[in-house]
């Protein structure tokens, strides 16, 4: 069960993308997540989609593997489906029997569930390309600028040990609820308030043993001399190359013609047309 | 000279009773020693203490003859390094060379330095080859191979092992009893207490102590404590395997003289 999560999995090679700095793919994660939400029409959605194909081509990603990562998000597209099916009342309307639906309430899910899979398809991207311990050198970095407000170090920290105990608290969950089963606890048949009790067999006893493992964790870094607010050296360094620093200008002029597209409302103009030549395609 | 000495040391926890009272304890340096005792008698508060991860309510506790104090925590656990019972839950890095590189980094030591130190403490434990491994595809005998190569690396004078092989299955616990043999040759200025309820741990001690309800019961070397038979059943222990052979031989009428030593034994038959 647990190893079929493939969003926030590294997965080792040496891609193009994976040779990457980690800032650098952290910088432009964010170019792309500010891409995404801003209004930049149909041509901008559009190149935003092939260079995310070309993303995907660069980092050897399987297609298997996105469409496993883009499985969480299902429920979720119907449920904004159904919102926008009862809720968006313009457009051309469409009659399936009695009932009546419109075009527009049609589009908007396609352009959120296509924004949903450009922003997941991204993070799938970046995860997989680059070492949980890098993200958090990485976070570490960036963010230095912060370091006389926030402990900047003690957050990386908390992400780095967190995503260290991932597997293990996996593992931790599976024999749990191994050891429960066979005490006749049943996680899948039953009605909701069963299933919730038998959801507190498994809850409680997972806090438990996190809580004695995170104590016994402080006790073997603090006797390893581990103080968050004293100087320390670091093993691993990260290094900037010419080619993350080409990368990094390529998109922020990229992002930059988006949000000229999308001030100068010429994005609009254009979805007009395609829109026009779509419904077109429907009478 | 002692490299840690408890003198009428009083601890409990929160406002519990005290599980240990009065305790006036010695480690003499350079030595391999084995503290034994069964489960609840104090043994693992004792490692807490020693390393100042406990408090202790009353009395004193000297490390290489230096007071621990909050003053001094710092001098202290660049002296000590200790082993935690579970393996899982002392792995820090993602992998094993970034878990030996954790201390490194804590002790401020040079980046260029670092690969060398990495590369020579895993050497030691024979954990070269796994420098790149992540601590999921490791058994627990090689996580804890790590956590000793780990602290190792920090170069300390003292290494308290906290009952380090219970939770390992026979041929992981047979890998640490390799290191701690071969750590007791090459390293001899080094000390080496070994917290544990295992009694086969103490075959190659230099001295054994036997704590119970948090008092030291007695202290002496192998020959004197493990073949007190009374000794060790009123301690809730029980004779090594190899105490109990020479026994039951001597018994069936097969004479051989007290030995620790399987090698020795079989010379002997």
């Amino acid at each position: 069960m647990m190893s079929n999560v493939t969003l926030g999995k590294y997965i080792p090679n040496n891609t193009f993308f994976h040779r990457l700095d980690p800032r650098c793919k952290l910088l432009l994660l964010f170019i792309f997540m500010i891409t995404i939400f801003i209004n930049i029409g149909m041509i901008g959605y559009i190149t935003l989609g092939l260079v995310m194909i070309v993303c995907f081509i660069l980092s050897k990603i399987s297609l298997f593997t996105v469409i496993k990562s883009l499985k969480p998000m299902w429920f979720m597209m119907v449920f904004i489906l159904v919102i926008n099916l009862i809720v968006v009342k313009t457009g051309t309307p469409w009659h399936i029997g009695k009932i009546t639906i419109y075009s527009n309430a049609i589009f908007n899910t396609l352009k959120i569930a296509y924004r949903l899979v450009l922003l997941i398809s991204t993070s799938t991207i970046f995860t997989a390309t680059t070492k949980p311990l890098d993200i958090t050198i990485a976070i570490e970095d960036l963010f230095a600028f912060l370091k006389p407000i926030v402990n900047v170090h003690i957050l990386s920290m908390m992400i780095s040990i967190a995503l260290r105990f991932i597997p293990t608290i996996l593992d931790e969950t599976n024999r749990i609820m191994k050891a429960q089963a066979s005490r006749g606890v049943d996680f899948v048949h039953g009605k909701l308030k069963e299933k919730a009790k038998s959801i507190t067999s498994l809850i409680i006893p997972l806090f438990v043993s996190a809580f004695a493992r995170s104590d016994e964790l402080a006790n073997a870094m603090e006797a390893r001399s581990y103080n968050p607010y004293a100087k320390r050296s670091r093993y691993r360094k990260l290094k900037w190359r010419i080619k993350d620093s080409i990368i990094l200008i390529l998109s922020i002029i990229l992002l930059a013609g988006f949000i000229t597209l999308a001030v100068t409302h010429l994005a609009n103009n254009w979805n007009g047309f395609i829109f026009d030549w779509i419904r077109g395609w429907f009478k | 000279m002692s490299a840690i000495k408890f003198e009428n040391v009083n601890f409990g926890y929160h406002n519990q009773n005290l599980i240990i009272e009065d305790l006036n304890l010695e480690i003499k340096r350079g030595k391999y020693t084995v503290l034994l005792g069964h489960n609840g008698s104090g043994k693992s508060t004792i490692a807490k203490l020693a390393i100042g991860l406990l408090e202790c309510k009353k009395g004193s506790i000297f490390v290489d003859d230096i007071l621990l104090n909050e003053e001094n925590l710092n001098k202290i656990r660049s002296k000590v390094a200790i082993v935690f019972q579970n393996p899982d839950n002392q792995f820090i890095g993602a992998t094993v060379r970034d878990d030996m590189a954790f201390g490194l980094e804590n002790k401020c030591v040079d980046t260029n330095l670092m690969d060398g130190i990495i590369e020579e403490y895993a050497s030691k434990v024979n954990m070269q080859k796994f420098l790149d491994a992540e601590p999921t595809n490791l058994s627990g005998g090689q996580k804890q191979r790590v956590a000793i190569a780990g602290v190792l690396a920090m170069q300390p004078d003292i290494l308290i092992l906290d009952e380090a092989t219970s939770m390992l299955d026979p041929v992981g616990k047979k890998e640490i009893f390799e290191v701690i043999k071969d750590l007791k040759q090459k390293r001899s200025d080094m000390t080496i207490l070994s917290i544990t309820h295992n009694i086969d741990e103490a075959l190659f001690a230099d001295e054994i102590i036997i704590l119970n309800n948090g008092k030291v019961v007695k202290v002496g070397n192998p020959s004197e404590i493990l073949y007190d038979n009374e000794l060790l059943t009123k301690n809730a222990l029980e004779a090594p395997f190899i105490v109990q052979l020479e026994e039951s031989l001597n018994k069936a009428g097969i004479k051989v003289k007290q030995t620790l030593d399987v090698k020795e034994l079989v010379k002997q038959l």
